[in-house]
């Protein structure tokens, strides 16, 4: 046995673990809510913190493994008919917890595309979650998920009302390769992840884009993910 | 939504004991009121066999032994779960061994943990829905009524089907299937027209290899398979093209890669054996076929491929005792006639190989009483490849006695003709097989002519009387059959009806459904049939 494949296998696992823990974390604060019962703020905020960690934990195995495979070709790219308006639910849901705790509202707007677009939703809503999370992190009062679809691309963009990215972030856009970031505890990754996953869609000469911008309709920042 | 999964049965197949926990909560808060689980396949299997489920949860990773799919593919073989049940497969990551199988051995959905709730809801809620609604097209399908089926097509995609893009794939198929070739390829470039798709683009190129455009069928693949490096079905077709322009080195690279991005499927690895055995890559078909058997070891759906590969490998390698070690193996799993007689016909080749007469004698008497009058006949495509065989151990009597049996039964399949020709061929006979099949040939034609002719003068009771004659000098040749009972069915019509007559015409028509299930002028009689049948 290489060690390629004690990584994986050990990340296979770290990856059902941290599904249980966040799944428990999640049940236990929806036995909570049942009973009426209210969290004491300190409590609340530690919860929401903890939940934000797993799913930071998640993404980068997610992220990590995901790239590891495209660059051994061994990760199955694939693309297929997704309707919008489900796969826009299915991300939000995955919000949809720690925004609750931090009584934040969660807004999509929808109106402006069409049913049905052509891209891999598994990479896409790994993507999509992780800057929603991000959003969910910084946002003060709302989140809002956007798809639109106009001249023959579909737009996603995911905004928050938090104080938009540091400048030195829009500055360096998106890394193609980039170490841990100690002053800001970024590695990079995310960044890293949702630029490949973009480039990877094509459709005839047009390629798959991401944007990062401080022009959000809650004047906070927001991520966009171009598919052609 | 809750009370249509109240009433049904879910099964949960999960090694992580927390995680079955989680998953378990999830489904019974979504109004699941029968969930059995299961830490393994072993006991999956158990549960399957005694239950019938209406959806399947099921982790890929099971740890040792069987895996999700293999599970899948075993459950859907021995007809454990309905067509209409849902299987969704779950993992915590993606690979391409996992994506990577045949479209038909693919599970409904593939769900990526971590999964929520509300997520798992609406999906199976989906896929119940999709899969009812599907379910008349699908077994219309299943049934060969291709008729019907596309009927229902129709009438979903007019009304505007929430699935529409697995309506037209259906549709496709089916027009495919009904010799409509015209009508699948418009309805695959509509698709291609709005996106890439390549399921469209597969179906395409195999349009393309059907109508002999080589060049434009490949051109397609390898588009395919370049931007989808895991669509498996894609490099099966273009092995056929590369093996159509007789680019047979190719052909292997092409089976070679697919095997190294799908190296756990029993059946690919045993395809790349066989194509390596004809080039005459013996180390790589042995090493090939070794490693089918090892892979087939989880399963218990028979495939004897891989033990007849490995067999004849060692003969031509001038090994017949390993052969017959081999082919002693697989007489000891093979449950099926087929595969007991193509046993049989392999340890022919190792006898001649080791210039065993005995064993030679043995082996041919098996042969000769599963393949003579009297038993159940062969499917055409076992009858050739049993010929083939005792063709090349010189047994050549024989073997031309089974192909003309299969000349005279399908004198009307230019195809299958083309691959008798082909062995007689292959053992030096061309010409004397290209006579005796125009005489085989010959007769099955000149028994029916006599019948048509006497239906063109009228003579509609001679004529009957003619293809009962014809029908019974070939009782397993599809279109005597088929035509009999038209003639028939005809003179009920005009002379009156006659109860033993109808019954003569449906035996007739349910012996040629059998013989050829995909011939749709079997069902069109049997409506015939029912809209002239007067008590009805």
């Amino acid at each position: 046995m290489n060690i390629s494949a004690f990584v994986a296998a050990a990340a296979h696992d770290m990856k059902n673990s941290i599904c249980v823990i966040a799944a428990y974390l999640e049940d236990a604060l929806a036995q909570i809510a049942q009973q009426g019962a209210q969290l004491p703020p300190q409590a609340r905020q530690l919860t929401s913190q903890a939940l934000y960690e797993t799913q930071r934990v998640n993404g980068n195995l997610v992220q990590l493994m995901a790239i590891y495979k495209l660059d051994e070709g061994m990760y199955p790219f694939e693309p297929a008919e997704v309707e919008l308006e489900e796969f826009a639910a299915e991300v939000l849901e995955r919000v949809r917890p720690l925004a609750h705790i931090k009584g934040l509202s969660i807004e999509s707007d929808l109106g402006g595309c069409e049913a049905v677009w052509f891209f891999d939703r598994d990479l896409i809503a790994s993507v999509v979650v992780q800057a929603l999370f991000n959003a969910v992190r910084y946002a003060t009062r709302a989140v809002r998920l956007t798809l639109c679809t106009e001249g023959g691309q579909l737009e996603i963009r995911v905004e928050d009302d938090g104080p938009g990215f540091p400048e030195f972030m829009l500055a360096q856009g998106f890394p193609s390769q980039q170490g841990i970031n100690v002053q800001t505890g970024s590695t990079g990754l995310g960044l890293f992840f949702s630029r490949l996953v973009a480039n990877l869609h094509r459709n005839g000469e047009r390629i798959g884009s991401t944007r990062l911008e401080n022009a959000s309709t809650l004047d906070g920042g927001r991520f966009v993910i171009t598919l052609p | 939504m809750t009370e249509q999964v109240g009433s049904r049965v879910f099964l949960l197949v999960e090694d992580f004991e927390m995680m079955r926990g989680v998953l378990r909560g999830h489904l019974s808060r979504c109004g699941a009121q029968r969930v059995d689980a299961a830490p393994n396949a072993r006991d999956a299997i158990n549960l399957l066999r005694k239950n019938k489920y209406d959806v399947v949860l099921c982790d890929y990773n099971l740890g040792p032994g069987k895996n999700g799919q293999m599970l899948l593919e075993e459950a859907r073989h021995n007809e454990w779960i309905s067509p209409a049940a849902v299987w969704i497969m779950i993992t915590a990551e993606k690979s391409n061994d996992m994506v990577s199988v045949a479209a038909e051995q693919a599970p409904d959905d593939y769900l990526l943990k971590p999964i929520t709730e509300a997520t798992l809801q609406t999906r199976i809620q989906k896929l119940m829905e999709r899969k009812a609604s599907l379910a008349g097209i699908v077994s219309a399908m299943k049934a060969y009524d291709y008729r019907r089926a596309l009927q229902l097509c129709g009438e979903q995609l007019a009304q505007g089907s929430k699935n529409t893009a697995d309506v037209l794939r259906l549709q496709a198929q089916l027009y495919q299937l009904s010799g409509e070739a015209d009508k699948a390829r418009a309805v695959y470039e509509a698709i291609l027209q709005r996106a890439p798709i390549p399921w469209a683009k597969l179906g395409l190129a195999r349009l393309h290899l059907q109508a002999k455009k080589l060049t434009a069928a490949r051109g397609l693949l390898e588009e395919i398979v370049r931007d989808h490096p895991q669509y498996l079905d894609a490099y099966d077709c273009l092995a056929e093209v590369l093996a159509s322009q007789g680019q047979i080195d190719r052909e292997l690279m092409v089976l070679q890669q697919a095997a190294h991005i799908s190296p756990n499927s029993a059946v690919r690895q045993s395809a790349l054996g066989h194509a390596a055995l004809q080039q005459g890559n013996r180390d790589l078909a042995m090493q090939s076929f070794k490693r089918s058997i090892k892979l087939s070891e989880h399963s218990s759906i028979e495939n004897p491929e891989p033990y007849l590969g490995l067999a004849r490998a060692h003969s031509e390698a001038g090994a017949p005792a390993e052969a017959l070690q081999v082919i002693a193996e697989l007489r000891r799993k093979a449950e099926s006639r087929d595969s007991r007689l193509l046993a049989r016909t392999e340890e022919l080749r190792a006898h001649q190989a080791a210039g065993n007469a005995d064993g030679v004698a043995v082996a041919m008497k098996d042969i000769r009483e599963h393949t003579q009058c009297g038993a159940v006949p062969l499917t055409p495509g076992m009858a050739l490849r049993v010929a083939e065989t005792l063709m090349q151990a010189g047994q050549r009597d024989d073997a031309t006695q089974l192909l003309l049996v299969v000349t005279r039964n399908n004198h009307d399949d230019d195809v299958l003709l083309r691959r008798v020709q082909n062995v007689f061929d292959r053992a030096g006979m061309g010409e004397a097989g290209r006579e005796l099949l125009l005489a085989a040939r010959k007769q099955a034609t000149e028994s029916m002519s006599e019948g048509v002719r006497l239906m063109a003068q009228g003579k509609l009771t001679a004529a009957v009387e003619a293809m009962r004659a014809a029908a019974a000098a070939m009782p397993q040749n599809a279109r005597v059959l088929l035509n009999f009972a038209a003639i028939s069915i005809t003179s009920l019509e005009k002379q009156g009806w006659s109860r033993p007559l109808e019954e003569e015409a449906r035996t007739a028509i349910e012996t040629a459904r059998t013989l050829r299930p995909d011939d749709p002028r079997g069902l069109e009689l049997l409506e015939r049939m029912a809209k002239a049948d007067p008590s009805s």
